[in-house]
């Protein structure tokens, strides 16, 4: 948000040209000011940023989740997640920004139990990406899986969204990265772009296929790069808690947050963005981690295992018959947890065809995808 | 220095007041279609913005061309039709607005020019 432009009002005004202008153009120039009650989301000290929820402001905003900048920086800096506040919304009528003043803390009751963005279950940098399945704009299922090997970068949206400053400018930037990765088809075939709808039951495949359509410049080629999906309520739930995604639907329209991940190569969490990005710098974050992967079959192979073994190999589940063993220094011994030798043959064998309790990955894993995964343990000690 | 001031002062609540009770009066249901106007369409109508894939078309005189920014004829039902469905990168409105809404829009629109 630019407030400069529109706290500088009296410079706006410094000459009658522009007086007419105004007057003759968009009528009553004015600022107007509304009450606004809501709780604090979260916040931004660095930009002086609160993203408030609140309910319905007519003529102001709707109800929604939204970040607002406040002008005062120790207002941030004391304001915390969870927080009840009270504030004066104010709108500038011709620039149509907006911001908040007089800020006051109504209950803080509410901080302890508050979700920040650092909440236990939220994926961090570094860390794993469990594999997530969706339904794309033909369709067809894919998953997480599918883009091993790939910088990936999320985003999520809802097709309806009417503000211009979220899904549309989510969307609009994401299909200015496509343009670009496009020129370098070394990058672009090693790219790929999920936009995930929240709003399952509007957004189903034919509209998001007319969507996607509409920022790709109706060139159908451009989805093999570029994917818009969504998926049951209850995933989409535990999806939007892995990556800090809030929303809600009220009123037929739903509030949400800005999120943005960045999912490296090797199936970990590369970055998270939420309100402060620019498109440049999500693309060069993705060559970035793409020219910083190393040898592209061992990372592949090292995303696939992410996603496809470790929740099974890596995690103690007392409700299993048998536990799925350890895969570390698989390559080690002489012979295989079952007693086979252990040969690459026989691992990729086993993959492909499961193994008494361990089912079959034929579905999910190609031949390449296998040898991948074996070159990938040899690795694991 | 003051009395330029108050000359521009001067000046500017005249043009406010011109500006706020225009010549032409609106109807109750143009009225009613400049509240939905305010809402739904001025945000994205009424102001540039660079980081959007497409421009959303100034609609100021929306009706005076033959055509419609998209090409198709500017008729009432067409611009309904949009307003509800979407057109391109602009969003459906049919959970938002309904027909009757649709319609006090178009009426306003046909007003602003």
């Amino acid at each position: 948000m630019h407030l400069e432009e529109s706290r500088g009002r009296s410079k706006v005004f410094g000459t009658l040209g522009v007086v007419l202008f105004l007057a003759a153009t968009v009528g009553c120039a004015s600022t107007k000011k509304y009450p606004l009650q809501g709780e604090i989301v979260s916040k931004n000290v660095a930009t002086n940023e609160i993203t408030v929820k609140h309910g319905d402001i007519p003529g102001f905003m709707p109800a929604m989740a939204m970040p607002y900048h406040v002008q005062d920086p120790a207002v941030v800096q004391e304001l915390q997640p969870g927080d009840k506040i009270a504030a004066e919304g104010f709108v500038n009528k011709d620039t149509k920004e907006y911001w908040l003043e007089d800020v006051r803390i109504t209950d803080e009751s509410g901080r302890s139990q508050a979700k920040t963005p650092v909440a236990p279950h939220m994926l961090i940098p570094g860390e794993r990406v469990p594999n997530m399945s969706f339904v794309n704009q033909d369709g067809r299922t894919i998953h997480l899986s599918d883009f091993a090997g790939k910088a990936l970068l999320v985003t999520f949206i809802y097709t309806r969204c009417p503000m211009p400053n979220f899904c549309p400018r989510l969307s609009s930037q994401f299909a200015k990265i496509h343009d670009e990765l496009k020129k370098n088809p070394a990058d672009y075939s090693k790219t790929h772009l999920l936009t995930i709808s929240f709003d399952p039951k509007y957004d189903s495949p034919p509209i998001l296929r007319k969507y996607g359509l509409a920022y790709l410049d109706d060139d159908a080629n451009g989805f093999s790069q570029w994917d818009f999906a969504s998926t049951n309520p209850t995933d989409m739930a535990h999806i939007a808690q892995a990556f800090g995604l809030q929303y809600q639907e009220e009123d037929n329209q739903i509030s949400h947050t800005m999120n943005i991940v960045l999912i490296a190569p090797d199936g970990t969490v590369a970055k998270l963005w939420s309100t402060d990005w620019t498109w440049t710098e999500l693309m060069e974050s993705m060559q970035h981690t793409l020219h910083s992967s190393g040898q592209s079959s061992e990372i592949h192979g090292q995303a696939l295992y992410g996603y496809l073994c470790a929740s099974c190999h890596e995690f103690v589940n007392p409700d299993l018959r048998k536990e799925p063993p350890k895969l570390h220094g698989l390559f080690l011994a002489k012979n295989l947890p079952s007693g086979a030798p252990a040969t690459d043959e026989q691992v990729h064998h086993t993959i492909i065809a499961g193994l008494r309790t361990m089912p079959a990955f034929n579905q999910l894993v190609t031949d390449t995808d296998a040898d991948d995964i074996v070159r990938y343990l040899h690795r694991l000690n | 220095m003051v009395r330029w001031g108050e000359l521009m002062a001067g000046s500017f609540l005249l043009l406010s007041l011109m500006a706020c009770s225009p010549s032409e009066k609106l109807t109750n249901t143009e009225i009613q279609g400049q509240w939905l106007y305010d809402d739904h369409c001025a945000e994205c109508h009424e102001k540039p913005h660079p980081e959007l894939r497409k421009q959303p078309p100034n609609l100021h005189g929306l009706f005076l061309a033959k055509a419609l920014p998209s090409g198709t004829p500017a008729t009432d039902e067409q611009v309904s039709k949009t307003i509800i469905e979407g057109r391109g990168t602009m969003p459906a409105f049919d959970k938002r607005l309904r027909e009757a809404d649709a319609r006090q829009l178009v009426a306003y629109l046909h007003k602003l020019k």
